[in-house]
């Protein structure tokens, strides 16, 4: 447990996040009270499997999520509450504060601007540079990048380069105005698995020069290979972060279990049948009054179907489960 | 870029070509001909008639006649109204359809855009909803009853402006055509500048975009518009030509001596050389207007530089 | 495929036209070309039976123009038809083909495109005759170019989908690819289009009957009433209102029904 005395605010607290999608009969959840923080230059994985709200989570921090998504509770980042913010105080934050990376870096770059007008607009918009210090700025970050021959680049298209070296190009937009957090959401999704080891090599190097990570992703793989931390949602909650190492190693939900286990290890024997975690995550418009997992989860008990089990922690660890796994223990 | 424009120069000349050919046939083929009146005429009389045009040669050669003549920038005489050129006639006419075309052309783009990106910006709002009825109103209601109802009621009943006429040096002539000859394409300008920013908005370079802290403005000007604005180009382009060369019904209402007096007539008429020379006339802004659009978007859409690759 | 209100309402007016113009002539006493010399450009009203006033020539307004209505909605949703099957079997064939055969094909749309329609319209008046047949035929010969543009785009991009790759691969004859697997996914786009070009094919029948190309009297279309209208709308504006009211009605109804059908099949529209 930590003490109130002295300790700094974390840079990114998320206190009772819940995203609200759509209006009247079409609403729905997203994001259902969700409290995380992340310190400086820490690196946080996000996982979850798809409709789980990962995706809201990354766009609700930088106010992203369009008029259909409706935010309550509170993000303060930085020591500034962001919930409910002045949009002209939201635009100092992004791009400035905080570095956003998304998907598909086909579609995430403007297909009619140059590589180089896209970088240096960044710095234009906050005030940093403008002509050619921006360009020069521009250059740097993607030698930075690792984007072999820069200066060539700055005056290509998006369509002109591959998909590996446009999430470059992504990333080096993210950074260059040298924020302290970076969101990233399933970067390397999109791209060939020989491509992702190099971007993501490109993360840990954030991480090392003192930018705080958030890598949203449905691969433990890619979270186990890049974060310290790791948390994972189901069906809109936060069912448990701590240590990736350790919660890998030891998981107390049954649903991390179950993704931990569902996850193909380099040295499974090839005729061993694959784990699937038996049925389906509750839609967002049919979630029940209780824990959302119980349905599928082999050790529920009967409050699970009508009480939502709150995130306890204990140590650097945390877990929403009324029967949580004991070490070592199997689902 | 001067490749791309050059190879769609040199793609525009066959083109070009065929229309002609096409016109050619198409006139021809209708039955009757230019000297089929109600009297008929005396059969020597007609004889020399098509022998002073060339009408009595094999359609071959008459076709290659022709084409010599255009290619020396000549189109011949009228065939009905036999005291003036085709030249001429169009020399008179386009001017004024090319004068009111450009102003209803500027009116129209030059308030058709802004209030279209207004819609879109004020979706489902009041703004939005007004505008959107008054855009249908203005395509449903034909040019041929707004032209007589704005001259009515400026013109006869508030006597702001001229009902009708056309002299030279006097402005106030042209507002009336102007507006009524701009209505239908605002109207359209609007929903389609409308539909097309929507459509972007939701494209996720926007969304980054707004991610790098980019003000509004900046959002709006440098990454929406520019890709909404290449399908609004691509309507432009045909659009124009049919507004530059000048509206029948305008012309007609108003009683301006433009391009588009005489092509009903000359048609029903088979005054072959005045059909063909408007023909020509109309083909050549289409062919030309399409490849100013065609280069327009390349110059916003690099991808569409290289249309060979994929 | 869940429509808005504005789409279901535009519905039920297109709905209540068009039973108007069924069945509307028949309720009224008078035929279309009755001359009723005791009644001549009377406004509307109920003494003398012309519920909707009658023209110059005494003849009844209601009568007139919903039968105006009925061959104008003809005539627009024939060039429709017309222009649907010309325009969705060429742009799909040129954008399945691609390569050469496209460009050829859309080579050919653009000659043709570069052509004034008038002078397509007035051809077809001398080669027919004056008759609704034309005015149909010589709106969807022009209507079918805009449609095959709209079409092969679509297919296109269609053409590189994996679900159209997938049938090429397992070998799959290419007529059947195309008619089992492009062109009903075209259908979206393409009925949406269509709902927004009745309106106007509509108003360019109109236009040809302004011009004196379209249907002839006595017979009566929206155009040529309006044209009238037009000309007496200072003694008699009830000519040029009453069929320019139903005019407006049409022309809304089937904007509002085409914008709620592309909402509704417009995914990322929320």
């Amino acid at each position: 447990m930590r003490s109130t005395r002295m300790t700094p605010e974390p840079l990114l607290a998320l206190r009772g996040l819940s995203v609200t999608l759509g209006r009247g009969a079409g609403e729905t959840r997203a994001l259902e009270d969700v409290s995380l923080t992340l310190a400086a230059a820490a690196r946080l994985g996000l996982v979850g499997e798809s409709g789980a709200g990962k995706s809201q989570l990354a766009l609700a921090i930088a106010g992203l999520g369009g008029p259909a998504a409706r935010v309550s509770g509170s993000i303060r980042f930085e020591g500034a509450e962001l919930v409910g913010a002045p949009e002209p105080r939201l635009r100092r934050v992004r791009g400035a504060r905080i570095g956003m990376v998304f998907q598909d870096p086909g579609s995430a770059l403007a297909p009619h601007l140059t590589i180089g007008t896209q970088l240096a607009e960044v710095l234009v918009a906050h005030g940093r540079a403008r002509g050619a210090a921006a360009r020069a700025a521009a250059l740097a970050m993607l030698e930075r990048v690792r984007v072999p021959d820069p200066a060539a680049r700055l005056g290509q298209y998006p369509h002109e380069l591959s998909g590996g070296l446009r999430q470059r190009v992504l990333i080096a937009m993210a950074l260059i105005a040298g924020p302290s957090l970076l969101v990233a959401d399933e970067p390397t999704t999109a791209l060939d698995a020989t491509v992702e080891a190099g971007i993501l090599e490109l993360f840990r190097e954030a991480g090392s020069a003192g930018t705080a990570l958030l890598l949203v992703s449905h691969d433990l793989a890619v979270v186990a290979g890049v974060c310290e931390e790791i948390a994972v949602l189901y069906a809109g909650r936060l069912v448990e972060r701590g240590p990736v190492r350790a919660v890998l190693a030891t998981p107390r939900h049954p649903y991390t279990a179950g993704l931990a286990a569902a996850r193909l290890a380099l040295d499974t024997p090839l005729e061993a049948p694959l784990v699937a975690i038996p049925g389906q995550p509750p839609g967002r418009g049919a979630r029940p009054a209780g824990c959302a997992y119980a349905a599928r989860c082999p050790r529920s008990l009967p409050r699970c179907a009508h009480e939502v089990p709150p995130l306890e922690a204990a140590g650097a660890r945390a877990v929403a489960c009324f029967a949580p796994l004991g070490a070592g223990e199997r689902p | 870029m001067l490749r791309y424009v050059l190879g769609r120069l040199a793609g525009a000349v066959p083109t070009l070509f065929a229309v002609v050919t096409l016109a050619f046939l198409l006139v021809r083929l209708a039955p009757g001909g230019p000297f089929d009146q109600e009297q008929p005429l005396a059969p020597e009389v007609r004889a020399n008639l098509d022998r002073l045009y060339g009408l009595d040669r094999p359609l071959a050669e008459q076709y290659l006649r022709y084409l010599g003549g255009l290619a020396r920038g000549d189109l011949g005489p009228s065939l009905r109204l036999r005291d003036f050129t085709v030249r001429q006639l169009i020399a008179t006419g386009l001017p004024v359809s090319l004068t009111l075309g450009g102003l209803a052309l500027a009116l129209a783009v030059g308030l058709g855009v802004p209030l279209g990106v207004l819609a879109a910006r004020r979706r489902r709002g009041l703004a939005d909803r007004a505008l959107l009825f008054v855009a249908v109103l203005g395509l449903a209601i034909p040019a041929y009853v707004t032209a007589p109802v704005l001259a009515l009621v400026f013109g006869v009943h508030l006597h702001w402006l001229p009902v009708a006429g056309w002299e030279p040096g006097r402005p106030a002539d042209l507002v009336l055509p102007v507006l009524a000859l701009a209505l239908p394409t605002l109207a359209y300008l609007v929903r389609l500048v409308r539909a097309s920013v929507l459509e972007v908005e939701h494209e996720l370079h926007v969304r980054t975009a707004v991610a790098k802290g980019l003000a509004p403005a900046a959002v709006l000007v440098r990454h929406v518009l520019p890709p909404a604005l290449s399908p609004v180009l691509g309507y432009l382009g045909p659009a124009a030509a049919g507004i530059l060369t000048g509206s029948l019904v305008v012309e007609t209402v108003f009683g301006l001596p433009g391009m588009g007096r005489f092509l009903v007539q000359g048609a029903l008429n088979r005054d072959y050389t005045l059909v063909m020379g408007k023909v020509i006339v109309y083909a050549v802004l289409v062919i030309g207007l399409n490849l100013v659009v065609d280069v327009l978007q390349a110059l916003i859409d690099p991808r569409l530089r290289h249309p060979e690759r994929p | 495929m869940r429509l808005g209100g504005g789409a279901r309402l535009g519905l039920a007016v297109l709905a209540l036209v068009a039973a108007l113009a069924l069945f509307g002539p028949a309720a009224s006493p008078w035929r279309v070309d009755a001359l009723d010399w005791q009644h001549l450009a009377v406004p509307p009203g109920l003494e003398a039976g012309h519920w909707l006033g009658t023209d110059r020539l005494g003849r009844d307004l209601w009568v007139r123009t919903l039968a105006g209505v009925r061959v104008s909605l003809a005539i627009a949703l024939l060039a429709t038809l017309v222009s649907l099957v010309l325009g969705v079997g060429y742009g799909a064939i040129a954008g399945y083909a691609g390569g050469r055969t496209d460009a050829l094909m859309m080579r050919a749309v653009d000659v043709l495109y570069s052509l004034p329609y008038v002078f397509f319209v007035i051809l077809l008046t001398v080669v027919l005759g004056r008759a609704p047949t034309t005015v149909f035929l010589a709106i969807g010969a022009v209507g079918w170019l805009t449609m095959a543009r709209v079409v092969r785009g679509e297919t296109r991009r269609l053409r590189s989908r994996e679900f159209v790759e997938a049938a090429v691969a397992a070998g799959v004859p290419p007529g059947v690819v195309l008619a089992r697997h492009v062109v009903p996914n075209l259908l979206g786009p393409v009925l949406v289009y269509a709902t927004l070009t009745v309106p106007s094919l509509i108003v360019l029948e109109s236009f040809l009957s302004f011009l004196g190309l379209g249907v002839a009297e006595p017979a009566a279309s929206l155009g040529n009433l309006l044209a009238q209208g037009a000309q007496e709308m200072e003694t008699a504006p009830w000519m040029l209102v009453v069929p320019g009211a139903f005019l407006v009605a049409i022309v809304l109804a089937l904007g509002a029904l085409g914008e709620g059908l592309r909402d509704a099949l417009d995914p990322h529209d929320a």
